[in-house]
């Protein structure tokens, strides 16, 4: 039986897709950088019931570092403010240091 | 319905605040992590003015017989046995908040009587040299909606286990916790009775029907002192309903006590059990009906991610607000409850994540 996805890392690589997931993976592995779990949040849509869901599990305490990486689109600042407003609503413990990063992809032209 | 649940001091919680409970809540988390104990502490609230309250957990955990001194009875409710903390339940029910506080005295003043030792022309006699008696107590303060509180005693006397009820209890909120083993849930045939009698004896055939779909007709049967619920399978004659398996007999158990309850509350320890899992997932649509039509809460423990993927994939698409899911973790003393609701749910089994 395979097990189900936990948390192993204190540094997360929340991604949009699973193409993103496995280019970070690969990414990561080929510039050496361990220590870093991708993890697929799947369509923007979801991602303010992915984290809410997220930092409810156990091993999310001992997370220390925290990046997002998600699509521009067509509009960079109303893609980060909607990560912003998903991760106000989450209310992620404010209680112990952890770092969060927002990283916004833009579409070359 | 209960939608909050806070617990003190009482057995593996030092502490316990959970909210967001609906009217289907089912609970999951480690060994040892205070699944069952929850389950206690909702019941044993309600349990109120009986004096076997407190040796009823006991039992419930396959103690059958304890030495009749404040260690062995009352001790193991208390927190790391210190029954020098008070414990306190209390809960949100129906938007109020009701509570129990329990208290250890080691020095609790009880009146004995002094009958009359003779009689002399007429006039009564006792002796002069009693002294006062002191005993050991669990002191059990409630405090109930409307402002109506009491306090009960329950102590250890001279004939063996006695309670002082402080008052009437208003009590009219049912709640029931089902045991793990079936063969100790003998109310089964009087509330089949009852329900037969109000004409409804077929709404519960719908739900077991989805373990055993050839069921055609329940009754009860007499043999003795022995009341049994038969079924009628097909076979030209009809069998206990015990005889066809855990999950016939666990499943008939609850939808029972749905059907017979009215608005109230049922805590099932170990919910999934003796349910294969190809029918977990319609056992569950029946059983989310069977809370909404007979107005009844549902809270269950489990281990099984099977049972959890099930309720969530039951929940009626109209009523996303009637499922909550609890994993209870420990950290040192702490209990965290860390509480999903079904967009929660959907995030997580949707990603395949460890969500037990």
């Amino acid at each position: 039986m395979l097990d189900h996805e936990s948390i192993k890392q204190e540094k997360l690589l929340l991604v949009e897709g699973m193409d993103a997931k496995w280019f970070f993976i690969y990414a990561l592995k080929a510039n050496g950088i361990e220590g870093v779990q991708v993890i697929n949040f799947g369509g923007i849509g979801e991602f303010k019931a992915k984290i809410r869901s997220l930092k409810e599990f156990d091993e999310f305490s001992n997370v220390k570092t925290l990046v997002i990486c998600r699509d521009a689109e067509t509009d960079p600042a109303a893609a980060f403010q909607s990560v912003i407003d998903s991760l106000r609503i989450a209310e992620l413990p404010q209680s112990r240091c952890l770092s969060t990063l927002l990283w916004v992809l833009l579409r070359s032209r | 319905m209960i939608t909050g649940v806070s617990i003190k001091n009482f057995k593996v919680f030092k502490s316990l605040e959970a909210k967001g409970l609906s009217r289907v809540t089912l609970i999951s988390g480690r060994n040892n992590c205070g699944k069952t104990t929850l389950l206690e502490a909702i019941f044993t609230l309600f349990d109120r003015n009986n004096l076997h309250n407190i040796p009823h957990l006991l039992n419930r955990r396959g103690v059958d017989q304890v030495v009749l001194r404040p260690e062995e009875l009352w001790a193991p409710i208390f927190h790391n046995y210190e029954m020098k903390e008070e414990i306190e339940i209390s809960l949100t029910k129906n938007g109020e908040r009701e509570s129990v506080t329990y208290r250890y005295l080691d020095s609790y003043p009880r009146t004995i009587a002094s009958g009359p030792v003779g009689e002399t022309g007429g006039v009564k006699l006792i002796q002069t040299g009693q002294s006062s008696t002191y005993m050991q107590a669990l002191e059990m303060n409630y405090r109930l909606k409307d402002n109506v509180s009491f306090t009960s005693h329950c102590f250890i006397g001279p004939g063996g286990l006695e309670l002082v009820a402080g008052a009437m209890d208003p009590q009219n909120y049912p709640v029931a916790i089902l045991p793990i083993d079936i063969k100790t849930s003998m109310g089964d045939p009087e509330r089949f009775g009852i329900l037969d009698i109000d004409g409804k004896a077929d709404s519960i055939m719908e739900i077991l029907k989805v373990i055993e779909p050839n069921l055609k007709s329940l009754s009860v049967v007499v043999r003795g002192d022995t009341k049994l619920i038969y079924g009628d399978v097909g076979m030209g004659r009809k069998i206990p309903v015990l005889y066809m398996g855990e999950g016939l007999s666990r499943l008939l158990t609850l939808s029972l006590q749905l059907a017979t309850f009215g608005k109230g509350t049922v805590l099932v320890d170990e919910i999934g059990t003796g349910i294969h899992h190809s029918v977990l997932p319609n056992v569950w649509k029946a059983l989310f009906q069977a809370a909404e039509e007979f107005d009844c809460q549902i809270i269950g423990t489990t281990h099984s991610y099977e049972c959890i993927e099930a309720a969530y994939s039951a929940v009626p698409p109209n009523k996303l607000d009637s499922f909550t899911y609890i994993r209870l973790a420990r950290k040192g003393d702490i209990t965290i409850p860390h509480v999903f609701d079904y967009e929660m749910m959907q995030a997580a089994l949707e990603s395949d994540w460890e969500v037990r």
